[in-house]
């Protein structure tokens, strides 16, 4: 079997019984074993736990019918989301041996689901160190071109969703992590308001900027995953107590008479970005006024303002996390993260504090441009996947290229990566569309009516000869 | 008023006292970068026109349950 679905597709053969998720891991599972060996999208597949699991889930299907749309669908997580009994790594030395007793909150969920799970997905180390050549996992490549960046730092779901080798996967997203592999990868990525995921079992980062979110295919797909990971759960502090929505239900009914603001300052004066960048985003306004939305130019703070809150913020986190393993064991750590991480601990507390009632400051500029807007359409990276050479271990902190994420990091809002196009070497555009926090389900609406009148869903890498779409009406 | 450039001096010193043990390069290349964090941490300051009354986003609230 070569055809590579998408979760939706996959649901809906399953409910028919005309797909055996058996039949379908065993198809997942050799494409992995074919292709990853180039791509290291996994450090560790479980191939008897994904056997079982599919056994388990063809059983109950065929005895009472699926759960619901992830019943028998294999999916992966980043290595950063606590598996019981299985490896959990973050794609760091630190944690070689660890092992966690208990699944990440959103592991369980998807498992109680029904999902098959293949194994752990590579990521920069703990979530920031990347691309690192210098620990045990090689490093992703992008399956569009194996010499391009893949994005990180949920790098390996990025891949792995892109090549077909799993139909969904999970990832996280302190500054950009989910919706930089999917605009490099040419998937669909999403990082919801912050609070609607719980965290507890996912590896933090950054505890006031981290998000846990899906990627997929498409946004339906994104949508399907997160009907299964959102809702509360009172081991995260930051989990919103709010009644639990239904979000693959909330995509159909278009988007006309919403009214979308389109910033442009951050791909026309705060940053350089490419040609197709700027196409893809004219071309999308173009899409959703088409669609019926009312497009608005708006302006936010700056690239830059985003970019230096969300980074002070983080970098203060990440190090008070990590000093007593730095101090302990720094030899472990891959020299990208350990340098970028270590800076963190020559700020001053005043600069923590400073950064965070700035923060207030930036959500409330947000909150008035959104008083006027139920949408944003704008820029995700300054162009599609560049090559390795000048990823530096610095890059994070060169004021000539800012962050185009921090904004929905530091406000906590929703925002998804689609594709906006495609270059004229055949690499994928990403575009970035965004919303108030808690209406995620708008967002998720916008991208795939988007989606719907575009192509670029269509359009696979050419990885191995075969570029497929699952056939219609199988 | 924008922090005085550290010296790599000071910046060895500071690590030093926060208990890190960095080799002479990394101190070099964390030292250089060094810069481009102090300008991330004026750009927050707003200046120092700050209101007293500005709280940060990060405010505790005891437990009502």
């Amino acid at each position: 079997m070569t055809d590579i679905f998408t979760i939706a597709e996959a649901s809906a053969l399953i409910e028919q019984r005309k797909l055996s998720p058996v039949e379908l891991t065993r198809s997942q599972l050799d494409r992995i074993k074919r292709l990853d060996g180039e791509l290291h999208a996994f450090i560790l597949l479980t191939e008897e736990r994904a056997l079982a699991d599919a056994k388990a889930a063809e059983a109950a299907i065929m005895a009472g019918g699926p759960k619901g749309p992830l019943h028998g669908i294999p999916i992966a997580h980043k290595d950063i989301y606590c598996t019981k009994g299985i490896r959990t790594t973050a794609h760091s030395r630190v944690l070689l041996d660890y092992v966690p007793d208990e699944d990440a909150v959103t592991v369980a969920r998807l498992a109680e689901a029904g999902t098959v799970m293949l194994g752990k997905l590579a990521t920069h180390e703990f979530a920031w160190g990347g691309p690192s050549t210098d620990l045990p996992w090689p490093v992703p490549r992008n399956p569009w071109k194996l010499d391009r960046f893949t994005g990180g730092s949920s790098s390996g779901t990025g891949v792995a969703v892109a090549a077909g080798l799993i139909l969904g996967g999970t990832g996280s997203d302190t500054g950009g992590s989910i919706r930089f592999p999917a605009a490099f990868c040419g998937i669909s990525g999403f990082k919801p308001t912050y609070g609607l995921c719980p965290r507890t079992g996912i590896l933090p980062l950054s505890y006031s900027l981290d998000h846990a979110g899906p990627l997929a295919w498409t946004t339906e797909d994104c949508a399907i995953l997160l009907d299964a990971m959102a809702g509360y759960d009172a081991s995260d502090p930051a989990c919103a107590d709010i009644p639990k929505k239904n979000y693959r239900a909330a995509l159909e009914g278009g988007i006309s008479g919403l009214r979308i603001g389109f910033v442009r300052n951050f791909h026309e004066t705060d940053m350089k970005v490419s040609d197709e960048t700027h196409a893809a985003l004219k071309q999308a306004a173009e899409v959703f006024r088409g669609l019926g939305a009312e497009i608005r130019d708006v302006t936010l703070p700056s690239a830059q303002d985003w970019t230096a809150c969300g980074m002070l913020i983080m970098m203060s986190e990440a190090y008070a996390l990590h000093e007593p393993w730095l101090k302990t064991r720094m030899e472990l750590y891959g020299e990208f993260f350990r340098d970028r991480v270590l800076l963190g601990g020559f700020l001053r507390s005043s600069d923590y504090v400073e950064a965070q009632r700035f923060r207030r400051e930036l959500c409330a500029a947000f909150a008035r441009v959104m008083q006027d807007c139920d949408l944003l359409l704008c820029a995700v990276s300054p162009g599609p996947a560049p090559t390795f050479e000048g990823l530096t271990k610095m890059i994070s902190f060169d004021p000539e290229r800012p962050s185009l994420a921090y904004q929905f990091n530091v406000t906590g809002a929703p925002a998804l990566s689609v594709r906006g196009g495609f270059s004229a070497d055949g690499l994928p555009v990403g575009i970035q569309i965004a919303g108030r926090p808690f209406e995620d389900e708008l967002v998720l609406r916008a991208g795939h009516a988007y989606e719907r009148a575009t192509t670029w869903t269509q359009r696979r890498p050419v990885f191995d000869g075969v570029a497929s779409v699952a056939q219609a009406a199988r | 008023m924008p922090s005085a450039p550290i010296s790599r001096e000071v910046f060895a010193s500071l690590a030093d006292s926060a208990g890190l043990k960095l080799s002479e390069r990394q101190i070099d290349e964390l030292h250089a970068v060094f810069p481009r964090i102090q300008a991330m941490a004026e750009r927050v300051r707003a200046g120092g026109k700050r209101s007293v009354a500005a709280e940060p986003a990060v405010i505790f609230k005891p437990d009502t349950k």
